[in-house]
């Protein structure tokens, strides 16, 4: 493998700043990723040859990064974002200069780019199912709260349009500023306590997210009194938050790093031989380690030059992933993924509670929610007679 | 009155048409085959409508038909007549189009189109277009069929009125016992006002008629 000959591959996720909590969880199943395939021969003999950039988490450094990625160093594939703001960003930068972003967050849906390969779980494939799983008690009542832009917001709308078909109920809705004070998140939980709610939907995001559960403990709440539903906290944000502050509270993730599936188990061990330690992982570490490998696997079998032959010969491609085998839709361009439910433990790790039995296919243009929808397709497959759960699987 | 208090005839209220009814629309693409075509076709999809294809341009529309997208300039390449309703539409009507040049926007102003979407397809956009032509074409539906029940109600309140001025003019009667006796009358014969004031008049103009 020579250096000159290198396949040059854009990496753009921030190792500072206010998302990079995630975003390093992110970077760190890249350059796994990439060890793994320039450990195996590369592409056809060649390197792939990362250039790695630091965004600092700010919208304009994505979109200035991204364009001197794709002009000057010739890049045309970059891995990264992480909110969706960073992404749209970006957007407008990849469709000028002809590059292929592959992207490992979840997201809110409702976009469709030929620039753009999404990795993440869309709200049918995170919402839907947590909503199930909150519809097991009879009738639940939410508080929801989040971050004020716009993925929690329109989380948020989702989650209480499934809440109430399912003959349950919205107690209030409240969204902070990324600048929100101790004192407002304070205010904030003491206003849920008097709401009495059954459960609280948490759609904070980074330093947010932090504050709130911090908030939630030092009002002397646990999971027993008030459990907080989230799709977006995970063991690496555990790692910040605490786990004391996480017990018993629920994530719904495509991804969590206790699964005993053999790809996972696998990959693990494999890090855990290269790296000699665990790796931090979560649901966008198994992400960005997948979509790292896809594209791989695309350039390989196609032209690695050329950017059309590498998008063509990602859409349609399945991968044994950490979280199962998914595959990319090729009319929609987004991930086939595996929900699941977890329950946070004392160690910062997930206990699995439910699963579904199949992967779901994305619908990133699904307008209506509702739990009573029986014509639609997209639960039929997954729907398990046992326990009457919908698409979930209860593990007991 | 304030123009907002002006429409006494409104009957439905104003509910727009809402993105959670996407999915219940039927698209009828008139196109021939290529890549543009499969380009749409597949966005629309995506999002989630019911996408048909239809080329040549067809003589009329089904009226299942919600929203029909039209590629106007392979119509006249191909030397196709599109045929449409302009005055009494049957569906929403968005032009694809290549050229945005003074005569090719003449053309699609001609055909009172409720959108413009220009090639090569780019998804960004469609989704919101499409909506917002569809909330515009069913609130123009909506005043058309209250001017149509207004032209009525005026043509109705006209007969009316002459009808009483006829009562009037046998008998030293205020307008409003005119109209009471108008009324009575329709009672009476289990029919409208208007009907009994129609007839009224047409007794009045059969002998001047012949």
């Amino acid at each position: 493998m020579t250096r000159d000959h290198a396949i040059q591959i854009g990496v753009l996720f921030s190792s500072s700043g206010s998302t990079s909590v995630t975003e390093q969880t992110m970077l760190s199943a890249t350059k796994f990723a990439i060890d793994e395939i320039n450990g195996g021969g590369g592409i056809r003999g060649r390197a792939l040859a990362p250039i790695y950039c630091d965004p600092e988490g700010e919208p304009e450094l994505y979109q200035q990064q991204a364009e001197r990625l794709l002009t000057d160093s010739k890049v045309r594939v970059i891995l990264g974002c992480y909110t969706s703001r960073q992404r749209k960003a970006v957007l407008s930068v990849l469709d000028r200069a002809s590059g292929l972003l592959c992207y490992p967050a979840q997201y809110e849906g409702f976009e469709y780019s030929e620039n753009v390969i999404y990795f993440g779980a869309v709200p049918n494939q995170n919402s839907l199912f947590l909503a199930q799983y909150l519809l097991q008690k009879e009738a639940p009542r939410l508080f929801i709260v989040g971050s004020d832009y716009v993925w929690p917001r329109e989380s948020g709308r989702i989650m209480a349009d499934l809440i109430k078909s399912g003959g349950g109920d919205v107690l209030g809705q409240c969204y902070l500023g990324d600048d929100a004070t101790e004192h407002e998140f304070d205010a904030l939980i003491k206003r849920i306590e008097a709401a009495k709610p059954d459960f609280i939907f948490n759609n904070f995001v980074g330093r947010s997210n932090v504050q709130f559960y911090r908030a939630y403990v030092e009002n002397e709440l646990d999971a027993g009194q008030i459990p907080v539903a989230s799709l977006t906290t995970s063991e690496s944000d555990i790692k910040e938050i605490g786990a004391a502050a996480t017990v018993g509270h629920i994530t719904a993730a495509s991804y969590f790093a206790t699964q005993s599936n053999r790809s996972n188990l696998a990959c693990l061990e494999r890090y855990r031989d290269l790296r000699g330690a665990r790796p931090d992982a979560n649901m966008c570490w198994d992400a960005a380690y997948t979509q790292t490998h896809v594209v791989a696997q695309a350039m390989r079998e196609n032209d690695p030059d050329n950017i059309n032959a590498i998008r063509s010969g990602i859409l349609g491609r399945s991968f044994d992933a950490p979280q199962g085998r998914i595959s990319i839709d090729p009319l929609n361009a987004h991930c086939w993924v595996w929900p699941k439910i977890g329950i946070a433990r004392a160690d910062g790790q997930f206990d699995i509670v439910a699963e579904t039995t199949q992967a779901i296919r994305p619908d990133p243009y699904r307008t209506t929610y509702a739990m009573t929808e029986g014509d639609e397709p997209l639960m039929q497959p997954s729907l398990s007679a046992s326990d009457g759960s919908y698409g979930l699987r209860v593990r007991r | 009155m304030r123009p907002g208090r002006s429409e006494p005839f409104v009957s439905e209220k104003e509910q727009p048409f809402l993105i959670k009814d996407l999915r219940s629309l039927k698209v009828l693409l008139v196109q021939p085959e290529n890549n543009d075509g499969v380009a749409l076709r597949s966005h629309l999809e995506r999002i989630g409508c019911h996408v048909q294809e239809i080329w040549p341009p067809p003589p009329s529309y089904s009226d299942e038909i919600d929203i029909v997208f039209v590629m106007v300039d392979r119509v006249i390449e191909n030397k196709q007549i599109f045929h449409w309703q302009v005055e009494n539409p049957s569906a929403v009507l968005i032009a694809v189009i290549d050229y945005e040049s003074p005569l090719a926007i003449d053309r699609l102003l001609q055909m009172r189109v409720n959108a413009v979407i220009g090639l090569p397809i780019r998804p960004f956009g469609i989704l919101t277009n499409l909506l917002a032509a569809v909330n515009n074409h069913r609130r123009e539906q909506r005043l058309r069929l209250n001017l149509d029940r207004l032209q009525a109600k005026l043509e109705s309140c006209q007969v009316i009125e002459r009808a009483k001025l006829a009562i009037m003019l046998t008998a030293p009667q205020s307008g409003k016992e005119a109209y009471g006796i108008l009324r009575q009358l329709a009672m009476k014969h289990r029919t409208t006002v208007e009907a009994v004031s129609s007839e009224i008049l047409s007794g009045l103009h059969a002998p001047e008629g012949d």
